[in-house]
């Protein structure tokens, strides 16, 4: 469980708050979409939530630990990040040397490390590159790789701060799809943050933010319904809400649950059938 | 193409060389290069000349591959040979003119010169033909080791490296970007008089030094989510084997000594 209470933080050498008195809870085992258009705090609360930032104030504990300087590497094991720039997270020379790279810095004695490492490229599928060097290396293939190293170090929560966000369509679907996997298999609490709404339909629970504060907290079908909302804080509906949306208005009855693309398609095709 | 330049041009296949533990290659190369000064007539040069044949042999590599090692240095070369021949006097005179003259001596010092850099190349090139860069720092960081008990950060130093080594493909790509960029906006990067094109180097720069300051920013985040403090608590994933190969070629390495100074004594 992450308790994060009342924070308020602003960068050096800026006026404005990026956290505004900030308060959320999240339980385990939870897939949470923090969404917000750019600026809006939301890489700044995963990153306090990581102690990756000094300086707020404010509580954070993750799961039952209170965050301060004695715990923040304790704090650390228990969380993978993933970050936006598949290039500029990749710190070894290889892929099995990147997926390593956690495990030494736990000093995991050599055998367990190799076959963590062996296993955390199955997770994401990427065994077969183990020896291959980042620069033969597509987009989606090093994040995967990130994954893997994120996973190989069994970290309860994940953090993705718009990992997908520098993919194309297919290395996003593919990153989904581990994703979903990996969540099932090792139980995990997720905190996907995107500016991509679409990207939100999997997620239990979306937290909407805006300058700093939490300006919705509800599962995603629900905030989809509240279109003025997501309009006022800067973000777009997916492309089959607006859809839906316009067919409303021309007086079509459509169901209320969200619909991807090709769900959108097969509904629109039986419907003219 | 850079890169190329850069990376040594390893070449991944599988040879007794190959196999080498980084470290005796290192060691073993280096102390090749301090031997071959010691060679110091027709007999001794001969010698290190074949041992240096045999060694490329088993490396199993194309022979181009050397030439391409030696290529980019061939006019220091040239240059030196011919300093060598028209400066050193001796022996009987052949040809003179002013303070220059070919001698018979300065011949055979062109000749002795020229057998310096070519072995010494051949030598390094087997190193940098046969083992990844990465392995390279890995046995330079296995070497320093002794370093670390006058607090020299040896690890930290050996992370540098390696990382360097990684961003070093990133970084080319970047400049190509980047010079693509300025080149659709008009850039000449070929022509015009050399301030010129120097200038034009400038505009590639800052923008390159910009973005390489951001990544090494978001690495060292990305680094410290995943748990790294520095210092020696770390285990080590990639581990430096030291074979029965590779004392077979110390020994042989001595053999080689033990026959050049026999070799200096005719």
């Amino acid at each position: 469980m992450i308790e994060v209470k009342n924070i308020t933080y602003s960068y050096p050498n800026s006026d404005s708050k990026a956290l505004n008195d900030l308060s959320v809870t999240i339980q385990d085992q939870q897939w949470i979409a923090l969404v917000g258009h750019n600026g809006s705090g939301k890489s700044t609360i995963a990153r306090v939530i990581d102690g990756l930032v000094e300086g707020y104030q404010g509580e954070v504990t993750v799961n039952g630990m209170p965050l301060n300087d004695d715990t923040v590497w304790d704090i650390r094991d228990q969380i993978g990040f993933v970050f936006q720039n598949p290039d500029n997270q990749f710190v070894g020379a290889t892929v099995q040397d990147d997926v390593a790279f956690g495990l030494e810095n736990r000093n995991v004695p050599r055998p367990e490390m190799v076959e963590r490492v062996q296993q955390a490229l199955e997770v994401v599928g990427m065994s077969e590159f183990a020896t291959r060097e980042p620069s033969s290396l597509s987009g989606g293939q090093k994040q995967r790789v990130a994954l893997a190293g994120a996973i190989a170090l069994q970290p309860k929560i994940l953090i993705l701060d718009e990992a997908t966000s520098m993919l194309d369509p297919q290395g996003r679907q593919e990153m989904l799809e581990i994703l979903k996997q990996m969540k099932q298999r090792f139980e995990l609490t997720i905190i996907m943050i995107t500016h991509d709404l679409s990207e939100t339909a999997m997620a239990d629970r979306v937290l909407l933010m805006n300058h700093g504060q939490l300006v919705a907290d509800a599962q995603p079908e629900k905030l989809f319904a509240r279109t003025q909302v997501i309009k006022d804080n800067g973000l777009e509906l997916p492309y089959s809400e607006q859809l839906k949306e316009q067919l409303a208005v021309a007086g079509i009855d459509l169901p209320r649950e969200y619909m991807n693309e090709d769900r959108m398609v097969e509904w629109l095709w039986d419907k003219l059938n | 193409m850079f890169t190329k330049v850069i990376f040594g041009r390893y070449v991944p296949i599988d040879s007794v060389i190959h196999r080498l533990d980084p470290r005796s290659k290192l060691v073993l190369s280096l102390y090749f290069i301090v031997l071959v000064f010691f060679a110091n007539n027709w007999q001794s040069y001969a010698f290190l000349a074949a041992t240096t044949l045999a060694t490329i042999l088993l490396t199993k590599v194309q022979l181009k591959f050397f030439w391409e090692g030696i290529r980019p240095l061939i006019f220091i070369i040239i240059l030196t040979v011919l300093l060598q021949i028209v400066f050193s006097a001796g022996g009987t005179v052949y040809w003179h003119w002013g303070i220059f003259s070919i001698t018979s001596m300065g011949l055979v010092n062109g000749v002795y010169v020229f057998m310096r850099f070519f072995l010494i190349i051949c030598m390094s090139t087997v190193l940098t033909l046969t083992t990844p860069p990465l392995l390279i720092a890995d046995a330079v960081e296995s070497l320093m080791k002794p370093l670390l008990k006058i607090k020299v950060p040896v690890y930290e130093i050996a992370l540098m490296l390696s990382i360097a080594l990684r961003f070093i493909p990133t970084l080319m790509d970047e400049t190509q970007k980047i010079m693509n960029a300025q080149r659709a906006r008009g850039v000449n990067f070929s022509s015009g008089s050399l301030i010129k094109r120097v200038k034009s180097i400038v505009p590639i720069l800052i923008p390159l030094f910009i973005s390489a300051f951001n990544r090494a920013e978001d690495l060292a985040t990305a680094m410290e989510s995943r748990g790294y403090r520095g210092g020696d608590h770390r285990s080590k994933f990639r581990i430096l084997k030291w074979r029965g190969a590779d004392t077979i070629a110390c020994v042989g390495m001595a053999a080689i000594t033990a026959g050049l100074f026999l070799l200096r004594l005719l």
